[in-house]
């Protein structure tokens, strides 16, 4: 029981220190993604028609405040009369899927390998993998999945594995660069002093104190991701037909760009207004996440 | 604070550490800086040996010797009767448990993200195996040993001020009943009410447990209040040790007499004739042959430059490193900076 209330009485600090900290910018990520998240989960009981049932008398149909618009297709159809609303709202599922299971992938390698490259710092463990890392860094990630995908068959698993396991490479060099300016400090050296073994000092020192700027840099790497990912299916490489997703949706409204304006612009303000709100919301995660900083500036100065 | 003289808990002996450094653009002539040169001294059982130097001086890496976060080029550091740098992981374990450390910056000491509570249970979680329960008393029980209370208990290091944070560092250190613990400067960061306060709190607590301490320094007045004895180093090497008082009354070594000087007086009026050090301290890198303080005493003669002086035991339990010893002995009254 005892552990239960300092638990909610954890979550009741956490809850306020997010009204504490709030700021407009934060809010309005914080907002956004939450309301993407909560559309892409409940899809299926909101969209206002099948996303996939086409009707070709009602193709090319304008948004409904348009000549010609009209209110039952609110964002007007694409070029075989399917409706645009629906397909942005199951689009969304695969895109944050992508984002967040090839982050968690590419974040669970990095952070593994940043962590031990950094505590060794110099030795031939770090050595072989900052090379291995550099060499990642040098070749163009697109370049590197493009090729990967051909030679595999393209699907939304293999993007998924294809995106993780080719974006570690930066988490690693941030993790690293952290580790060795944590395992610097002072605690550090207090704790070997105490006889603490590798593990508990990584676990219980190094790790908590390069947790927040890996968070933040793994927020935005979601949106890389879901970049990433928009910009093969737009090529035709991501995730294949029926399956829904923003850039295949904007590959479809290529041809129809001077005519029918609204097939491909939907999908690319949707792919916008997301990677724009995680970006907010990291830059605001990295603010609640430092026990230190409180509304108002630094109270206790280093 | 007398004890047992022969009561040796900690003997350091001929402790050398040399840093390699390579020169720029010249990369087959290594140098190497001598950062500790030579050092012995002991410790006994619960007494508090004060080791005062300039920055430079090796104090901390005597320090990080002790404490095993370094490897010694030569020497040996024997603590009950076992040599640190030699034996099993287990005893080395076992040795990581009877010495302690307080370092010099509480803000930097501390991690950020434990509570206080985390923070003084560590060396308990790291070395016993002990309930869950029975941590939250103990953790209780360190912070008001220390002058915290049950409030302190789940709060950040970034909530305490410096003094605070330091007794926790305290708190940490006594965790695991220590026989001896290494105090790197531990009061310099903190504002000199906050000084007397936290060296009052280690006396008390050598008086409750009979820990050993090595206070480290860079003024006497620090040390002055706590120690029993005192060396003085310089430039790797320690060049004179004596009992506190002995230290103060009659410094033998000119580089002692100086520091002692450098102590602004408690009264302004009693200005004394003051020998100030000038110049630089040597360059730990260019070998010398006679004394490392020939450059600045303002006793050197010619055999000084040519002819280094061995630290020796001239009188009883007063070992000094000097060919031409301070003669007039210095009055205990004119000493400022008596807190004592």
């Amino acid at each position: 029981m005892k552990h239960k209330i300092s638990f909610s009485k954890q979550l009741k600090n956490i809850g306020s220190r997010i009204l504490e900290l709030s700021t407009p910018l934060g809010m309005i990520g914080l907002i956004t993604v939450s309301i993407i998240v909560i559309l892409a989960i409940i899809a299926p009981w909101v969209v206002p028609h099948d996303p996939f049932s086409m009707d070709a008398t009602k193709r090319l149909t304008p948004p409904f405040w348009m000549d010609g618009g009209s209110s039952t297709y609110i964002l007007g159809t694409d070029h075989v009369g399917r409706d645009l609303l629906s397909r942005l709202i199951y689009g969304s599922r695969v895109s944050l899927l992508v984002g967040l299971l090839s982050v968690l992938i590419a974040g669970i390698i990095g952070l593994f390998l940043g962590l031990l490259s950094g505590y060794f710092g110099g030795s031939w463990i770090d050595q072989s993998i900052m090379r291995v890392v550099d060499a990642m860094l040098a070749i163009p990630t697109l370049l590197l999945v493009l090729v990967a995908i051909v030679v595999f068959e393209p699907g939304l698993v293999t993007l998924i594995l294809v995106i993780g396991l080719t974006s570690w490479a930066q988490y690693t060099r941030l993790v690293r660069g952290e580790v060795l300016s944590v395992k610097e400090r002072e605690f550090v050296q207090s704790a070997k002093t105490l006889g603490a073994s590798n593990t508990h000092i990584i676990s219980k020192h190094i790790l908590p104190n390069v947790l927040s700027s890996f968070i933040v840099v793994a927020t935005i790497g979601i949106a890389t991701a879901i970049m990433t990912e928009s910009s093969l299916s737009f090529l035709g490489l991501g995730v294949q037909p029926p399956d829904i997703t923003w850039g295949s949706m904007l590959n479809d409204g290529r041809n129809y760009i001077a005519t029918s304006w609204w097939i491909a612009t939907f999908p690319g303000l949707a792919i916008t207004v997301t990677v724009l709100a995680i970006t907010f919301l990291g830059d605001w995660l990295r603010d609640i996440l430092d026990p230190k900083l409180k509304k108002g500036g630094d109270d206790d100065d280093e | 604070m007398k004890s047992d003289p022969k009561n040796v808990l900690l003997k350091v002996a001929g402790l050398k550490k040399h840093f390699p450094v390579q020169k720029k653009g010249n990369k087959k002539e290594q140098q190497v800086v001598k950062a500790v040169d030579g050092v012995s001294f002991h410790v006994r059982a619960g007494e508090t040996l004060g080791i005062v130097g300039e920055s430079g001086s090796g104090k901390s890496t005597v320090a990080k010797l002790i404490m095993q976060l370094l490897q010694p080029t030569e020497g040996e550091v024997v603590f009950q009767d076992k040599d640190i740098f030699n034996q099993t992981k287990k005893q080395r374990k076992q040795t990581q448990k009877r010495i302690q450390m307080v370092f010099q910056d509480p803000y930097a000491s501390l991690n950020p993200r434990m509570t206080a509570k985390q923070i003084v249970t560590e060396p308990l979680r790291i070395h016993e195996k002990m309930s869950k329960e029975d941590l939250d008393k103990r953790a209780l029980e360190l912070l008001e040993e220390v002058g915290l209370g049950k409030h302190h208990l789940n709060r950040y290091p970034h909530q305490f001020s410096g003094g605070q944070r330091q007794r926790l560092s305290i708190a940490r250190a006594i965790a695991l009943k220590p026989n001896l613990i290494v105090c790197d400067e531990a009061v310099s960061a903190l504002d000199v009410s906050i000084q007397a306060q936290i060296l009052n709190l280690l006396k008390q607590l050598q008086k409750n447990y009979g820990i050993a301490f090595i206070f480290i320094a860079h003024g006497l007045p620090a040390v002055k209040h706590i120690s029993d004895r005192i060396a003085i180093m310089y430039a790797g090497q320690i060049v004179e040790i004596a009992d506190r008082d002995v230290l103060f009354t009659n410094p033998k070594h000119p580089y002692t007499k100086a520091l002692l000087d450098a102590v602004p007086p408690s009264n302004p009026r009693h200005r004394k004739e003051k020998t100030l050090v000038k110049g630089e301290p040597p360059s730990l890198m260019s070998p010398t042959r006679g004394c490392p303080f020939v450059s600045r005493c303002p006793n050197a003669t010619e055999g000084c430059h040519t002819n280094a002086p061995e630290l020796l035991e001239h009188e009883v339990n007063h070992h000094y490193a000097c060919h031409h010893p301070v003669q007039a002995p210095n009055n205990l009254e004119n000493i400022g900076g008596r807190n004592s």
